[in-house]
């Protein structure tokens, strides 16, 4: 199999798994809790109208479809290509830009995600509030194993870019990737400071459920950290070793990575969901 | 162990804090070097500003009931238990009396008692 097949298969794997599999999975999770959790019993859990919440899920599933026939066209313009690049545009970077199309769906919908929580909080009429007695570390949420794994990816990411200083590659960025690395690893700090000590953004959620939610987002964030890493390493392998065609082959899996990591957070089935039932009347 | 605060309830935010954290303790709860969260994870938590937690915080610290080891956090102070039984209130409240009885048995008025009594905290808060 030539490197030409391996980018097509990994392409268009790209287009169905992030526009098309992981969004219909996302809507059948979603559809589930409206269907199994109703309005009429669980009202907590609605701050806006259903229809309100069908418009927004029916946009979502819109926007990830017109990702599709751009994709295709992309995908197209790559087989009919004569220079073998996709819109005469590195396949690299074509194979990035498109992705961040895709991933705007997700983002709005994140958007969406933030306000309907704020709208939560202010219908809650609840005037008692609830915390835990006990602090929260970062090892409640994360294996000191996996913490270690990461710290280690790191060190050994500066060390290859270390010995690759010493008899550079055409095109090798030197410490500037090191740098970028650290930087973004520092903002992986600060989000899961953030996700660990933030206020509730669901003023209903039970303390387990929120337990929970933190340890699945701090290991998402430990794991993309680490693939990240990972990535921009086998991106000097393959640079280092004449491979260099199959760098877009390696981006377009590695953003797959990503998208089904990012998804593995979005699970509803093991949400305590009677925290969001209507109230009894008071007697 | 969960705390829980009532904001319409018209016993301070603070006071309510401290008082369920002695009860925590009293209740064996917590024990003796169990950690506390920080003031910034509970306020947040709770919902609260910083500072009502920072109050309650070192109310209980002057208290002896949690004892803050720098940055290693807060802890609940070895003593607690003993000294969560002390209502500070009802301390002040005695020895108060006292005094004002010990007072007026010598013939001191009370609007004098009153004036001099301003008169210290007055000075003592300048």
């Amino acid at each position: 199999m030539n490197e030409n097949t391996l980018l097509y298969l990994a392409f268009t794997s790209q287009i169905l798994l992030i526009s098309v599999i992981l969004p219909r999975v996302l809507l059948s999770r979603v559809r589930n809790v409206m269907e199994t959790h109703p309005p009429s019993q669980y009202p907590k859990l609605y701050p806006v109208s259903s229809d309100v919440l069908e418009a927004r899920l029916r946009t979502y599933r819109v926007l990830n479809l017109v990702a599709v026939p751009v994709g295709i066209a992309l995908l197209l313009s790559r087989v009919s290509s004569a220079n073998g690049e996709i819109l005469n545009w590195d396949d690299q970077a074509a194979l990035g830009v498109f992705a961040i199309l895709q991933f705007v769906p997700m983002i709005l919908a994140e958007r969406f995600e933030a306000k309907y929580r704020g709208l939560m909080k202010a219908s809650n009429s609840r005037s008692t509030r609830t915390a835990v007695l006990q602090p929260r570390r970062l090892f409640d949420f994360v294996s000191p194993t996996l913490f270690a794994f990461a710290l280690l990816t790191y060190f050994a990411f500066i060390g290859l870019v270390a010995y690759i200083s010493r008899s550079p590659f055409p095109g090798f960025a030197g410490s500037w990737n090191a740098i970028w690395l650290t930087v973004v690893n520092l903002f992986f700090v600060w989000r899961i400071h953030r996700s660990m000590y933030s206020k509730r953004t669901d003023p209903y959620q039970s303390d387990e459920d929120r337990m929970r939610q933190i340890r699945r987002s701090v290991t998402v964030m430990f794991w993309v950290s680490i693939m990240m890493t990972a990535f921009i390493a086998l991106g000097f392998v393959l640079a280092a070793t004449e491979l260099r065609s199959f760098t877009a082959v390696a981006t377009s899996l590695y953003l797959q990575l990503c998208a089904l990591v990012g998804y593995f957070t979005l699970r509803y089935d093991d949400v305590d969901y009677e925290v969001y039932r209507a109230d009894l009347p008071a007697t | 162990m969960e705390i829980v605060i009532d904001i319409d309830d018209p016993v301070p935010l603070f006071a309510q804090l401290m008082d369920q954290i002695k009860t925590a303790v009293l209740n064996s709860e917590v024990t003796p070097g169990d950690p506390l969260p920080s003031i910034r994870q509970l306020a947040n938590d709770l919902d609260l500003n910083s500072k009502t937690v920072a109050k309650a915080y070192r109310l209980l610290e002057r208290d002896s009931v949690i004892q803050t080891r720098g940055y290693r956090g807060t802890f609940v102070h070895p003593e607690a238990k003993k000294n969560s039984k002390v209502d500070l209130n009802e301390w002040v409240t005695q020895r108060l009396t006292e005094i004002i009885t010990d007072f007026r048995a010598a013939g001191v008025t009370d609007s004098e008692i009153r004036i001099v009594f301003g008169q210290l905290m007055n000075s003592r808060n300048h």
